[in-house]
């Protein structure tokens, strides 16, 4: 079955959803209203409600609906009629507790983020030379709620935005049950999906040399995650680390997912990922972009 | 009264803020303020009319020379003073280490960019202020440390402290300098940052970790903590705490780093300083035994107030009680909170 995809709305996400599910073997983007097509990509700033299932993109007004992420309830997405993309950092942030879950149970959640204040074009972005800590981000907020209702018990995020266009970077502090081995640590996220685990000193010092990297090597859109290496640390039974979230790309490879698993049912979320990835090209391990070294 | 003789080593940020607290106190007298003749500092603190000496001969086109009535060098400096403030650039106070060899009366105050190993004792006027009687060479930890210290100390002293995780966003530099931080990208610290080692040379019984990076804007550091007590709190009894501690202010209704300086401006703070630590009042929430907050330090000023009770500290004859000292400096320098705050 090839899965017939309108997109509505034309922002940032929007136009990397068209590109991205024309790389599909199993969907197309479709010219026609969407009424005559089997699901519906909204990007828009409202939700849509259609007779056919739609994806909520991550920028739209939050309301009812499972909200998808790398932890997503399989059952409960197949043929929901809404379906919302959780935020660029929450998607995030469920990618790094879906590598780290098999180590143990997660007892509390707390990430200190810094925000860029916008995307380069856009044009009211906040303060040129400030840090203004934000209160509240009900978006976020209730993808949060979604992600860690019934997983992590307590959690926090404090968020600051900065004079910055690039991407979001993170400081996490996860507390788990049972402290783990920082090698384990380490082997769990190199092979959690979306994730790429960097070293500062492989040439990744900052945020700025990340974007080089993926501009250089013909990927300007990194679908991946960035953790550096060297801020991994497991701290009295608490794992830290510092990630860097593209906002534009990261929701998209599940997005393609939320797709897939909401029109096929005989697909799993791990077979999906791999679909997704391989098609996008993602590359997470630095051994697959160091081999061509 | 006798008054305690101090003189400065570099007249830059942390110098020439030095200079005026030092001259606002009514116990202090400043002999005269130290540089490299070509600095155009000095030109700044012979308008102010400050005694200027200078760390070698100036040359013709040199600043002093143009500018300045030069009073001596280095060491006739030092001959006048009993406590010389270090305020040189992290790393440059090594190469001044012989000056207390050759004037062994002098007691030689740091700032926190140099090595807590290169002196007897690391300083903090809430932490361990007794700690810097008689000694010779000390160190006031630094900017963001000071910050840490002043938070984690009060939620120690009033509900006991049981770890605390630190997560600073940092300004990439002072408003008057250059930033090795790329203009659109944030810089992270790989590993533990070195601020909670720092505040553990001060407060060695705290279980602290602490990270950072660095970001392009100039204001002040914005700190977001994440602390478990010994004990259940309500948010209320925590903001109660931290408005009655001194050099800390709790507030709302300034939203950025931007507003927090035009606030201190218009209000008529010299360089629109803000020595105390702000609090983000809607940032401040109780859980349990865990506290969130933010904060914000102003990295130019903030160790202002600390440096001034240091001198007391170490000088015998001007008492050995901090918050005698934590008091008189806080009124001189018209950041005085309630009486109340200052009673132990």
């Amino acid at each position: 079955m090839t899965i017939l995809v309108g997109i509505v709305g034309h922002d940032l996400v929007s136009k990397r959803v068209a590109g991205a599910v024309a790389a599909q073997e199993d969907m197309v983007p479709s010219p026609h209203q969407p009424d005559f097509c089997d699901v519906v990509v909204n990007c828009a700033a409202d939700p849509l409600r259609l007779a056919i299932p739609v994806i909520q993109g991550p920028g739209v007004r939050r309301e009812q609906g499972p909200c998808f992420s790398l932890l997503a309830d399989r059952a409960e997405v197949l043929t929901a009629p809404s379906l919302q993309i959780a935020t660029a950092n929450v998607l995030a942030f469920a990618r790094l507790l879906h590598a780290l879950l098999p180590l143990g149970v997660v007892t509390r959640f707390f990430a200190s983020t810094f925000r860029r204040a916008g995307h380069a074009t856009e044009p009211r972005t906040g303060c040129v030379d400030a840090l203004e800590p934000l209160f509240a981000d009900p978006a976020e907020d209730w993808d949060l709620g979604c992600l860690f209702t019934e997983r992590v018990p307590t959690y926090h995020v404090s968020r600051t935005r900065g004079p910055y266009t690039h991407s979001d970077l993170h400081t996490l502090k996860i507390d788990l049950a049972t402290t783990p081995a920082l090698t384990d640590v380490l082997a769990a996220l190199k092979r959690g999906p979306r994730l790429m685990v960097g070293a500062a000193r492989d040439g990744f010092p900052n945020t700025a040399q990340v974007q080089e990297f993926f501009r250089d090597m013909g990927t300007t859109d990194s679908y991946t995650v960035f953790v550096w290496e060297e801020s991994v640390a497991v701290v009295d039974g608490s794992v830290v680390l510092m990630v860097d979230v593209p906002q534009e790309t990261t929701p998209i490879p599940e997005i393609i997912d939320a797709i897939r698993l909401n029109q096929l049912p005989g697909v799993s979320l791990a077979a999906s990922v791999a679909q997704t990835d391989a098609a996008l090209r993602v590359r997470t391990r630095w051994a697959d972009w160091a081999r061509g070294l | 009264m006798r008054v305690a003789r101090v003189g400065i080593l570099g007249y830059g940020v942390i110098g020439k803020r030095l200079a005026d607290a030092v001259r606002a106190q009514q116990d202090m007298e400043l002999v005269g303020v130290a540089g490299p003749p070509a600095s155009f500092s000095l030109r700044d603190a012979q308008l102010l009319g400050l005694p200027v000496f200078v760390t070698e001969s100036p040359k013709p086109g040199d600043a002093t020379a143009s500018f300045c009535k030069v009073r001596g060098n280095l060491d006739q400096l030092a001959e006048q003073c009993e406590v010389l403030l270090d305020c040189t650039p992290s790393g440059v106070p090594v190469q001044y280490a012989n000056l207390g060899r050759r004037h062994p009366h002098l007691v030689t105050i740091v700032q926190g960019g140099e090595k807590a190993s290169s002196v007897e004792v690391s300083f903090n006027s809430f932490a361990n202020y007794a700690e810097a009687a008689g000694k010779k060479r000390l160190r006031v930890i630094s900017c963001s440390s000071t910050g840490v210290c002043r938070f984690v100390y009060t939620l120690d002293r009033a509900f006991g402290l049981r770890q605390a995780f630190i997560s600073l966003f940092r300004r990439a530099a002072d408003p008057g300098k250059r930033s090795k931080n790329p203009t659109n990208a944030l810089s992270p610290v790989m590993g533990q940052s070195h601020h909670a080692p720092d505040v553990k040379t001060v407060l060695p019984h705290l279980n602290l970790y602490s990270v950072s990076l660095d970001c392009s804007t100039t204001f002040a550091h914005v700190l977001n903590f994440q602390a478990d007590l010994r004990q259940s709190v309500e948010t209320a009894e925590v903001l109660a705490a931290l408005e009655a501690m001194p050099r800390v202010v709790v507030g709302e209704g300034l939203r950025t780093t931007a507003d927090l300086a035009e606030h201190y401006r218009d209000l008529g703070r010299p360089r629109q300083d803000r020595p105390e630590i702000y609090v983000w009042k809607e940032s401040v929430g109780a859980t349990g035994t865990t506290v969130y907050a933010t904060i914000s330090v102003h990295m130019e000023s903030i160790t202002i107030p600390e440096t001034i009770d240091c001198i007391r500290a170490a000088l015998p004859f001007m008492g050995d009680h901090n918050w005698f000292s934590i008091r008189l400096t806080d009124q001189a320098l018209g950041i005085a909170k309630a009486e109340a705050c200052y009673r132990r």
